[in-house]
């Protein structure tokens, strides 16, 4: 689904770099490294916002790069690590919002666009959240719900930055196993980036490590690697 | 013995005729108070060697300042009186009306200081500016100290506003007078002129200004008699729109009071106050709609004033062309109208009566150019 | 997107406005009876005062309001969606000062050039299109609305300290003139002008249809905007376009008016309850027309006694209202 080969992450210089990794739907990948490693940078190239250094990230065979913006927004969703909710915007317009590449000069949603909202909701339960504002939720509220925004987006891809960086334990196994159900259920590729290593073991996820002496990036497949071993080469 | 008592009695005689001379003389200058007949702000009296000049605060007509001018080296200053030399040999002028006051009792060479060349009409003056003998010294609140003090003038005469003039007491320690001016507050059109005299007495030139100031005081009253001796009272409206807010002379103005004399029928004459009553462009329209003349519109040109306020045009003083304004000439106007009253009733009795059949040349005011 | 609720009160308002705007026709000094009011319409007397009246000042001063009150507001909407910022409005971006400093130009730097033929529209018109352009410049080379803000802030300080310059150089009545000017007025404009004015003012309202989407999404922030596909830099060009022409148009005829831009799109959110900007831009043509013609009816009724500055009275209305969004936010 995506190709990574031969490419260079970086601003202005290298930060590292990848040999060969494909990325494949129906996967959760949880992406680590240390601070300053390099994971906002790669993911910034990943949603094609920013240019590698040194070769294209290729998503279903074409280079990110190439996408017209609407095709973009169509393919790649993106989940933020906090939401502070919006004044006067109610939970399901906010979901909502995530069928605007699909609708038409006015915004207007057609009733295919409305039920796929309502799938969103039921997926992730918050139908009892849905006439509330956005301001009045909870934080962990907050993250599912706008989960459930890039749901709507019905991207193949969905990247989530430190969703779990502002919950507690319980929102946070909740946001993984959702996040593990979604991938295997809707057949998506998920990635996302962590600084919770026990979590990611725990939920069993592939992980992209960028591995700090070799300055690459590598994927273990769930299961070969201890806590310890991670922290080694990633720390 | 009797040749003696000839000489004792001739010299008591005339010890008796000097004394009585002394007395009579004295008690003159005891009578000889305010000269001053139509000017409320202003007072001079002659006293004992000293010329006293008051200046009123036109608010209250209370005494605000006190000068004294010595007549006799050892004569005694009375207290509270700030001491002005005399005759006044440069001073600054800081607005037009005093270069005119000057102009009139030919002493306007006397000017060293000026407030902005760009209002001066006077041709003496302007040459004098061009040739660095006259110094610009900019707007009342923004003058640089330094500039007066470096002008050595013996006078600097500014228009009053209730406060002294910034750095007044150093600017007398260092030689420079500030003499408050009230003449634009004077209401009446003679009170404004009458305020020569004090130019006089400054300069030396008292007579000088006495004799001018009856004799366009003579004048000004004939024209007010001619103009009441006329039949009709035409109707008139002054003023212009200021954002707003039309702002017209109330009834106790200068203004106001020159279209009394001109034997005029303005709206507001009735109207409290000295300064200007505030109307909205609404009810100005419906009061003079129908109105024969319009003065002081603020521009000399109609298309001009049409432009930059298209609704004057319903006004039928507009549509016949009866709009009248000094804005020609205005620095002239400023300069020479307040000591010309007499021209200025002139100009207003020539264009409102007709049928006087007066024949006097226009001094100040125009027919708006197209 | 909107609750019923809401609904209600945007019929409400469109009802009232129509009811507020023929107490403003009759609101003045001079009393106007409704055969005037008829005829000036339909059976123009040149020669009746009354209906003079009525024609070339009441009328004119109606629809200035209305296009004033609503333009700015809907200006202002764009600029606090643009900027994510419930306190901007549509003088944020400083092309306010460039209509100030041609003005002050025109009024008070004796200047041949620019007194006499240039007249304070013009000017104030050739000031906004100058400043727009430049504002427009910027928007395309700068990356962060944050640094727009700040270029926007800046150009206003430095016309201001101009402005300042020029007036410590004027005569009193040019000052006087140019403080007038400053305070604005819903009565310089002429029956003449009115159609022209219509004319951009339409153009503006209707370009506004176009952005609706884009500020829908803009509400989320310029990051998450970008990735639904939202193309930054042209809806930033096209969002300062209509502002500039509208705040340009409304400064020109009517000199600066204070608060409305800032204070209405507030009020209509806490009204409508929403963030779909279709039906906030419908609630700010209806309340600002409404608040900008009710503050002229407030100075009409108090103009016997005190003459007060539309802008004093916006200000007077509009700065309370907006220390209470302050507290709001806070709590």
């Amino acid at each position: 689904m995506i190709t990574l080969q031969d490419i260079e992450i970086g601003y202005k210089t290298t930060l590292f770099s990848i040999e060969n990794i494909q990325l494949k739907k129906g996967y959760v990948y949880a992406l680590i490294g240390a601070n300053g490693a390099g994971k906002t940078t790669f993911l910034q190239s990943l949603t094609g916002f920013n240019q590698s250094i040194k070769g294209e990230v290729v998503v279903s065979n074409k280079s990110i790069y190439t996408f017209s913006r609407f095709d973009k927004a169509k393919t790649i969703s993106f989940v933020a690590s906090k939401f502070d909710g919006i004044d006067y915007l109610k939970v399901i317009d906010y979901i909502s919002l995530g069928r605007i590449p699909y609708t038409n000069a006015l915004g207007r949603l057609t009733d295919y666009d409305k039920e796929l909202v309502n799938e969103s909701i039921r997926l992730l339960n918050l139908e009892v959240l849905s006439e509330k504002y956005t301001i009045e939720i909870s934080d962990g509220e907050r993250q599912l719900v706008a989960i459930a925004r890039a749901l709507t987006q019905q991207t193949e891809v969905i990247i989530l930055d430190e969703p779990t960086a502002f919950l507690d334990y319980s929102n946070r196994k909740k946001v993984m196993e959702t996040m593990k159900d979604i991938a295997i259920k809707l057949n998506k590729c998920i990635i996302i980036s962590s600084h919770d290593l026990e979590l990611c073991l725990e939920s069993n996820t592939q992980l992209l490590v960028i591995h700090k002496e070799r300055k690459a990036m590598i994927l273990f497949d769930e299961n070969t690697l201890t806590k310890e071993k991670l922290i080694s080469i990633g720390f | 013995m009797s040749f003696k008592r000839n000489i004792l009695i001739l010299f008591g005689l005339l010890l008796v005729v000097s004394c009585t001379h002394e007395n009579v003389k004295s008690s003159k200058q005891d009578i000889k108070k305010n000269e001053i007949q139509y000017a409320e702000n202003l007072e001079i009296i002659h006293e004992r060697g000293n010329v006293l000049i008051h200046i009123k605060s036109p608010e209250n007509h209370q005494i605000e300042k006190k000068y004294c001018i010595q007549n006799k080296t050892n004569s005694i200053i009375p207290s509270g009186y700030i001491l002005l030399k005399s005759p006044v040999r440069s001073i600054i002028a800081l607005s037009s009306t005093h270069i005119g006051m000057l102009s009139k009792l030919k002493s306007e060479n006397l000017v060293t200081g000026i407030s902005n060349h760009s209002y001066v009409h006077n041709p003496l003056v302007l040459n004098k500016y061009r040739k660095g003998e006259v110094v610009e010294m900019g707007e009342e609140g923004t003058i640089p100290v330094e500039s007066i003090v470096a002008s050595k003038a013996d006078v600097l005469i500014y228009s009053g506003f209730g406060k002294s003039f910034p750095h007044e007491d150093q600017l007398e320690r260092l030689g420079t007078i500030c003499l408050v001016n009230y003449d634009w507050r004077e209401v009446h059109p003679l009170g404004n002129a009458e305020w020569i005299k004090l130019f006089g007495v400054l300069i030396g030139k008292e007579k000088q200004a006495n004799l001018y100031f009856n004799k366009i005081k003579k004048e000004y009253l004939k024209l007010k008699k001619i103009a009441s001796k006329s039949k009709i009272k035409p109707t008139l409206f002054s003023g212009n729109l200021v954002g707003d807010i039309w702002y017209s002379p109330a009834g106790e103005s200068y203004n106001s009071i020159l279209f009394k004399d001109a034997k005029t029928d303005y709206m507001y004459s009735s109207s409290k106050g000295t300064g200007s009553v505030e109307h909205s462009f609404e009810e100005i329209l419906k009061d003079n709609i129908k109105t024969e003349f319009w003065f002081n519109p603020g521009f000399s040109s109609m298309s001009q004033m049409l432009k930059a306020q298209s609704k004057y045009v319903h006004f039928e003083s507009v549509k016949n062309n009866k709009v009248y304004s000094y804005n020609f000439s205005g620095n002239e106007f400023w300069e020479k109208s307040a000591i010309e009253p007499q021209h200025v009733l002139s100009d207003l009795i020539q264009i409102l009566h007709p049928e006087l059949k007066l024949k006097n040349k226009l001094h100040f005011y125009r027919k708006l150019n197209k | 997107m909107i609750q019923t609720k809401s609904k209600l009160v945007l019929y409400l308002l469109l009802i009232l406005v129509p009811i507020v705007s023929v107490f403003h026709l009759f609101s003045g000094e001079i009393s106007i009876d409704f055969s005037d009011f008829y005829r000036a319409l339909f059976d123009f007397d040149k020669t009746n005062t009354n209906q003079i009246i009525f024609r070339e000042f009441r009328i004119p001063r109606l629809l200035m309001g209305i296009i004033a009150g609503s333009g700015l507001s809907i200006a202002g909407l764009l600029m606090q969606t643009m900027f994510n910022n419930p306190l901007a409005g549509p003088y944020i971006l400083g092309i306010n000062s460039g209509s100030s400093l041609f003005v002050a130009f025109s009024i008070m730097s004796g200047i041949p050039f620019f007194i006499s033929d240039f007249g304070t529209i013009s000017s104030a018109l050739i000031g906004a299109f100058i400043f727009g352009l430049i504002i427009l410049a910027f928007s395309y080379i700068v990356k962060s609305h944050v640094s727009l803000l700040l270029i926007g802030i800046m150009l206003g300080s430095f016309t201001s300290a101009f402005v300042s310059i020029l007036q410590s150089m004027s005569n009193p009545s040019e000052l006087k003139l140019f403080t007038m000017w400053g305070m604005g007025s819903l009565q310089q404009v002429t029956l003449t002008q009115i159609p022209i004015i219509l004319v951009f003012f339409i153009l503006g309202i209707i370009s506004c249809i176009f952005v609706i989407k884009p500020l829908n999404v803009l509400v989320l922030g310029e990051n998450q905007a970008m990735m639904l596909g939202i193309h930054l830099k042209y809806v930033r060009l096209i969002l300062i376009s209509i502002t500039a022409i509208l705040t340009g148009l409304i400064t020109a005829f009517c000199g600066p008016i204070a608060f409305v831009g800032l204070a209405v799109p507030n009020m209509v959110k806490l009204l409508l309850k929403t963030q779909s900007h279709g039906f906030l831009m419908v609630g700010c043509l209806l309340v600002g027309s409404l608040f900008l013609l009710v503050c002229d009816i407030l100075i009409q009724l108090l103009e016997t006694s005190v003459h007060i500055p539309i802008n004093a009275l916006t200000s007077l209305i509009g700065a309370p209202f907006v220390i209470l969004i302050v507290l709001k936010r806070l709590a």
